[in-house]
C-alpha cells in the first residue's frame, strides 16, 4: 500500500487547521507506537459538529410545539495495535478538538499505555484486526475477495474520490435555525393533512452533522476526507384503533435531499390501518403480479442483506433482481473514499439478475467504524436494487402509453407497505396494497423461501429512491411474477 | 475530577445559564473509563480499552430546550460556559486513577487496564469451564463436540458531576461490570442448539463472585439439555406463569415505558388516562427504586442531580405515580422524580425506569404451579416488541416449558408470547414470594439512548396472553 497525505482538504482555516491537527496527533501517535516496538498501528480520527432540532406537538389546543434545540462538538481517536508479540489491542480517547491540537507527551504515552494493555489482555491478531499487521495482507486480501468488485479493491483510495462523491453539503451547520424548524414543520403539516386522522405525530427529529474522518497506519497508509449527514425521522403514533406506531427515517449527505413530506406520506401509509378486505375478494390463487413501491421494495432488500451479502441466495433461473453495495454512490451517507479499514471504498456486485456472484467477506470487507470507540466491522456501505430501464405505464402517468413502458398484464396487487418475516419460513405480508379494481389487498401474505423471491422478479424499474431501513438502501419499484398462493388472514391453508 | 472542580465557579457558571426570568439551566460534566473484551466463534479475543469527558449545557424556557456538548477539556468555551468553571473536571483520558471521591463516597475509579485483566481472567476461566460441559457435550442430551461459543465482556465507570442554576450540585460515581455469553452445539438429531447466559455486577471482584465459570457452564448445560428435549410449543390463549426475575422484563416493557412521563403527559400511553384507577388486584405493586443496592440501574442521584428515590408506579392495584425529570415535572406542574437519565453528556435527560420490579406477594412457587391446569410456564425472555401508545407486545420465549394437570411436564421450544400491558395487570391472578432480579446483563433503548436497568419480579400467574408460533 502506497503513504499517501492526508485527502479532502477544501478552503477554510478551521478545516485545514483540523487536518494538520490530526495529522500530527496521528503521526505522533505512530511514531510512539513504532518506539514500543508495535508490529503494526493504525490511528482512526473522528471529529464532528451536529446540531438537531426536535419537534414535538403542542401538549394543548393552540399551544406552542414542543422544540428542543441540541448542538455538539466532539473529537476522539481509536488506536488499534499489534504489539511486538502478535498479540492486537484496542485504546480510544474521547474529547474535543485540543486532544487533536494539543496533546501533551502524557497523553500520547498514556494511548500507547492503554493500547499495550489491551493487547496483553487480548490475544493473538485475526480477521479484520490482523489486516494492520503486515504491509501488503491489505492487497492480498483484497486479491481473494474481489469476486463482483466494480473497482479494484487493492487500489489506493482516489486521491479526488472525496469531491467527487459529492459528500458535503457546504451549507451544513450554516443554516439559520428557523430552516431546519421549517423543514419539520412541513412534515408535521404533512402528517395532519394526510394521516385521516388515524395517526398524529409523537417527534420529528432532523439532524445535521459535519464530519471528519483520518485513518493512518504504520504502513504509510494516510487518508483523510470530509463528510456531511443530514438525518430525518419522523415518530408517529396512533389515534385511531388499528393503526401503528411508527418511525421513518431518511439519511442523506444534503439536507436539500430529504423530502419531509414525502418521508410523511411513507410514515402514514406504515401506519394506517389495514382495511377491510373486499366480501368477495379477485382470486388470490391466480398468482397476480405483485409490484413493489420502492419503499416496499426496500423492506425486501432489508430483509434479503443478510443473506445477499453472503452469497446466501442465488438462483439459476434468470431473475430481474440485481443488487449491489454501492460504497461509492453519490451523495450518499454511505459513501466515502475508504472504507473503516482503509480499503479503497469499491461497488461490488452481489446479486446479479438472481446469481449470487459477490460476496462481503472478513478479507476483502467492506468494514464500517461508526466511532472512533469502535472495531471496524463488515457491514454494507449501501446496498441498492439495481434499476430497470423501464417506467411503470399507469393511466394518468407522465408517459403512459410510451413504447418500452411496464404495464403489467393480468391481476394486479400494488403494495405501497409490506412486511417481510424470516425464519424456517419467510412471509411476505402485504401491509397496505389495492388490486387494479381499487379493492384492498392489505393482510395478504405469502409464504416460501428466499430463492422463490428472488425468482419472482421480473422487473425492476426506473424509479430508485433511497431510504434508511435499519441500514441505508436503495430500491425501484419491483415487480414480483408467479408467486402464489397469496392468501388472506384466516383462509384455510 | 468531581473531588477536585470549584463549586464556587460551577454554580456561578449555572447561574448564568438561566439568564431570563423563569428559566431554568443545568450543566452537566461527565467522564468515563471502559474495558470491554470480545471473544467471537473462532476464539479471537479483542481488547477495548477507552476514556473520555466531556460537558453539557442546558437551558428550559418557555421558547424550548436549548442543549449544548462537547468533548475534551475545553468543553465549556464551547457550550457557552468559562472554561476555568469546567477545567479541572475534565480530561482527555476519563476517569482520575486517584482516590476515591470522599463527598459521595461512590464507586472508586477503575483503572481500565487492570480492569481488563481482571475481565480477561474471568473469562479464561468462563471459556475452561464452558469447554469442558456444555460444550463437550457434557450435558445429559448427549451431543457430540463441535459447537461454538461467543462472549463478551466489559466494565465501566462513569462519573458525574451535576450543576444547576438553582444553586445545587451533585456528584455520582456508578460503574458496572457484566459478561454474556452464547453457546451452540449440536443436537442428537444434528439441529444446533443454543443457549445464553449473562451476568452483571457492580465490579469485576463481585462479578467474579456472583457469577463462579463452573455455575455458569451448569447453567447452559441445563438449557442445552431442555433445548435437545423441547417440545413445540402450545399455541393460543392459556394461562401463563411468568418465572422469577427476567420475567419483569415485560413489565418494564409494557407497563413501565407507559408510565414514564414524557410519553404519558403527551397522550402517547396506554395509561394516560388511568392514575388513580385499578388496573391490577390490590396484592400488586410496581416500584422502580434506584436506590437498592448493586443492581444495575442503581445510583444516588439522576442526571439532572437530583436524590435518588423509590418511585411507586402501581400500588395496590391502581397506577400511583409516573417517572418524572425535570421537563415532564414542569409540564405536570409537580417535581421531579429523580428519574432523569442520559447515556451521555450528548444526549438530553429523559425520564426512564432504573431497577423496576413486581414487590413479593404471598404465594409459594409450587402453588402457582399447581392452580394450572393446562398452561405455559416462562423461565427466560427474550427480544420483543412493544407499542407504548397502545401498550401492545410480543416477546420471544428463549426457554420455557409446558404446564399440565400443575406440574411443568416439559421444555418447550421457541414461541412468541403477545398481550396487552393493560390486560397483563388485569390478568394477574396470583403473585409469588420469590422475588428476585435479572442477572445483571439488563439495558434499555429508548430515542436512541441506551441504559441500563434491572428488572425483577417474583413468580407471576397471569391470564390473557397469548402463545404464538416463532414468526408469527
Amino acid at each position: 500500500m502506497t503513504a499517501r497525505p492526508g485527502r479532502g482538504k477544501q478552503a477554510g482555516g478551521d478545516r485545514a487547521d483540523s487536518d494538520k491537527a490530526g495529522g500530527d496527533f496521528a503521526a505522533r501517535v505512530l511514531a510512539s507506537a513504532r518506539a514500543a516496538s508495535c508490529r503494526a498501528a493504525e490511528v482512526f480520527i473522528k471529529s464532528s459538529a451536529s446540531r438537531q432540532v426536535a419537534w414535538e406537538p403542542p401538549l394543548r389546543a393552540g399551544g406552542p410545539a414542543q422544540i428542543a434545540a441540541s448542538r455538539a462538538v466532539e473529537a476522539g481517536a481509536g488506536l488499534l495495535i499489534v504489539d511486538s508479540e502478535g498479540r492486537s489491542g484496542l485504546a480510544w480517547r474521547g474529547g474535543g478538538p485540543t486532544l487533536l491540537e494539543a496533546p501533551d507527551d502524557a497523553t500520547i504515552a498514556g494511548f500507547i499505555a492503554d493500547a499495550l494493555a489491551a493487547a496483553r489482555a487480548g490475544g493473538a491478531a485475526r480477521g479484520p484486526v490482523a489486516a494492520v499487521d503486515a504491509a501488503g495482507a491489505i492487497d492480498a486480501a483484497a486479491a481473494t475477495g474481489a469476486t463482483g468488485a466494480d473497482t479494484d479493491p487493492g487500489a489506493d483510495p482516489d486521491p479526488d474520490a472525496s469531491g467527487s462523491l459529492d459528500l458535503v453539503d457546504p451549507e451544513c451547520l450554516g443554516r439559520p435555525e428557523a430552516a431546519l424548524v421549517a423543514l419539520v414543520e412541513a412534515a408535521a403539516l404533512e402528517v395532519a393533512a394526510a394521516a385521516e386522522g388515524a395517526l398524529e405525530v409523537d417527534r420529528i427529529l432532523v439532524t445535521e452533522a459535519r464530519t471528519t474522518v483520518r485513518l493512518a497506519r504504520l504502513d504509510g497508509f494516510d487518508g483523510a476526507y470530509e463528510r456531511t449527514i443530514a438525518a430525518l425521522a419522523i415518530a408517529l403514533v396512533p389515534a385511531l384503533a388499528g393503526a401503528a406506531a411508527v418511525t421513518e427515517e431518511r439519511s442523506a449527505c444534503r439536507l436539500d435531499d430529504l423530502d419531509p413530506r414525502q418521508v410523511a406520506r411513507d410514515a402514514i401509509l406504515r401506519g394506517l390501518p389495514p382495511r377491510a378486505a373486499p366480501a368477495s375478494p379477485p382470486p388470490a390463487e391466480q398468482k397476480p403480479h405483485v409490484v413493489l413501491a420502492p419503499r416496499a421494495a426496500a423492506t425486501l432488500l432489508a430483509a434479503l442483506a443478510p443473506w445477499v451479502t453472503a452469497g446466501a441466495v442465488s438462483v439459476n433461473r434468470p431473475s430481474a433482481l440485481s443488487i449491489v453495495d454501492d460504497g461509492l454512490a453519490h451523495g450518499r451517507p454511505g459513501s466515502a473514499p475508504f472504507d473503516g479499514s482503509g480499503r479503497p471504498a469499491r461497488r461490488l456486485l452481489l446479486l446479479d439478475h438472481g446469481r449470487a456472484v459477490g460476496r462481503l467477506t472478513p478479507d476483502s470487507g467492506p468494514f464500517q467504524r461508526p466511532s472512533y470507540r469502535d472495531l471496524a466491522a463488515m457491514a454494507p456501505a449501501g446496498l441498492a436494487i439495481l434499476p430497470g430501464q423501464q417506467r411503470e405505464d399507469r393511466a394518468g402517468m407522465p408517459g403512459a402509453g410510451a413504447a418500452g413502458a411496464f404495464a403489467p398484464s393480468g391481476p394486479t396487487v400494488r403494495a405501497a407497505v409490506i412486511e417481510v418475516r424470516t425464519g424456517s419460513t419467510w412471509v411476505v405480508q402485504i401491509r397496505r396494497g389495492e388490486w387494479e379494481s381499487g379493492a384492498a389487498a392489505d393482510g395478504l401474505y405469502w409464504e416460501g423461501t428466499p430463492a422463490a423471491l428472488v425468482r419472482a422478479v421480473a422487473a425492476t424499474l426506473d424509479d430508485l429512491a433511497f431510504y434508511q431501513v435499519g441500514l441505508p438502501v436503495a430500491a425501484p419499484t419491483v415487480v414480483l411474477e408467479g408467486m402464489g398462493p397469496w392468501r388472506r388472514p384466516g383462509d384455510d391453508r | 475530577m468531581p473531588s477536585r472542580h470549584d463549586p464556587a465557579l460551577l454554580r456561578k457558571a449555572a447561574a448564568a445559564l438561566a439568564s431570563r426570568a423563569g428559566d431554568y439551566g443545568d450543566l452537566f460534566v461527565e467522564s468515563v473509563t471502559t474495558a470491554e473484551i470480545r471473544r467471537d466463534e473462532g476464539g479471537g479475543r479483542q481488547v477495548l480499552l477507552g476514556g473520555g469527558s466531556g460537558a453539557a449545557s442546558r437551558v428550559l424556557g418557555a421558547d424550548g430546550t436549548r442543549h449544548r456538548a462537547a468533548g475534551g477539556r475545553d468543553a465549556g468555551d464551547l457550550i457557552g460556559v468559562p472554561a476555568a468553571a469546567l477545567a479541572e473536571a475534565l480530561t482527555d483520558r476519563g476517569a482520575d486513577p486517584g482516590a476515591a471521591d470522599p463527598v459521595t463516597g461512590g464507586a472508586p475509579p477503575v483503572d481500565a487496564a487492570d480492569t481488563a485483566a481482571a475481565l480477561a481472567r474471568y473469562l479464561d476461566a468462563l471459556e475452561a469451564a464452558v469447554g469442558a460441559g456444555p460444550l463437550a457435550g457434557g450435558g445429559a442430551a448427549g451431543a457430540t463436540a463441535g459447537g461454538t461459543l461467543q462472549m463478551r465482556a466489559e466494565a465501566r465507570a462513569q462519573q458525574v458531576i451535576i450543576a444547576t442554576s438553582e444553586g445545587e450540585i451533585a456528584h455520582d460515581r456508578r460503574a458496572w461490570a457484566s459478561f454474556t455469553l452464547r453457546v451452540s452445539r449440536p443436537g442428537r438429531a444434528g439441529a444446533m442448539l443454543s443457549a445464553a447466559a449473562g451476568g452483571g455486577a457492580r465490579d469485576v471482584a463481585r462479578l467474579v463472585a456472583i457469577h463462579p465459570p463452573a455455575e455458569v457452564a451448569a447453567r447452559l448445560a441445563e438449557a442445552l439439555d431442555e433445548a435437545g428435549a423441547a417440545a413445540p410449543a402450545p399455541t393460543g390463549a392459556m394461562s401463563v406463569i411468568l418465572g422469577p426475575g427476567v420475567g419483569g422484563i415485560l413489565i418494564h416493557e409494557a407497563c413501565g415505558h407507559a408510565l414514564e412521563g414524557d410519553r404519558a403527559l403527551r397522550g402517547r400511553s396506554a395509561f394516560a388516562n388511568l392514575l388513580g384507577e385499578k388496573v391490577g388486584p390490590e396484592t400488586l405493586t410496581i416500584v422502580d427504586d434506584p436506590t437498592l443496592d448493586g443492581l444495575a440501574g442503581s445510583r444516588r442521584i439522576d442526571d439532572e442531580g437530583w436524590p435518588a428515590a423509590p418511585i411507586v408506579l402501581v400500588d395496590a392495584g391502581r397506577i400511583a405515580g409516573l417517572l418524572l425529570d425535570r421537563a415532564t415535572a414542569l409540564r405536570a406542574g409537580t417535581a421531579p422524580t429523580g428519574s432523569a437519565r442520559r447515556e451521555s453528556y450528548r444526549d438530553l435527560p429523559l425520564p426512564r425506569m432504573t431497577n423496576t420490579f413486581v414487590r413479593a406477594g404471598t404465594r409459594t412457587p409450587e402453588e402457582i404451579v399447581a392452580a394450572v391446569p393446562r398452561g405455559l410456564y416462562i423461565a427466560e425472555l427474550g427480544a420483543g416488541r412493544v407499542d407504548t401508545a397502545t401498550a401492545d407486545f410480543s416477546f420471544r420465549v428463549r426457554r420455557g416449558f409446558i404446564v399440565a394437570g400443575g406440574r411443568k411436564v416439559a421444555p418447550v421450544g421457541p414461541c412468541l408470547i403477545a398481550g396487552n400491558g393493560v390486560t397483563v395487570l388485569a390478568g394477574i391472578r396470583m403473585i409469588g414470594v420469590d422475588l428476585r432480579f435479572d442477572p445483571g446483563t439488563g439495558e434499555c433503548g429508548k430515542e436512541g439512548q441506551r441504559a441500563r436497568a434491572a428488572v425483577g419480579q417474583p413468580t407471576l400467574l397471569v391470564d390473557g396472553l397469548v402463545a404464538l408460533p416463532e414468526g408469527t
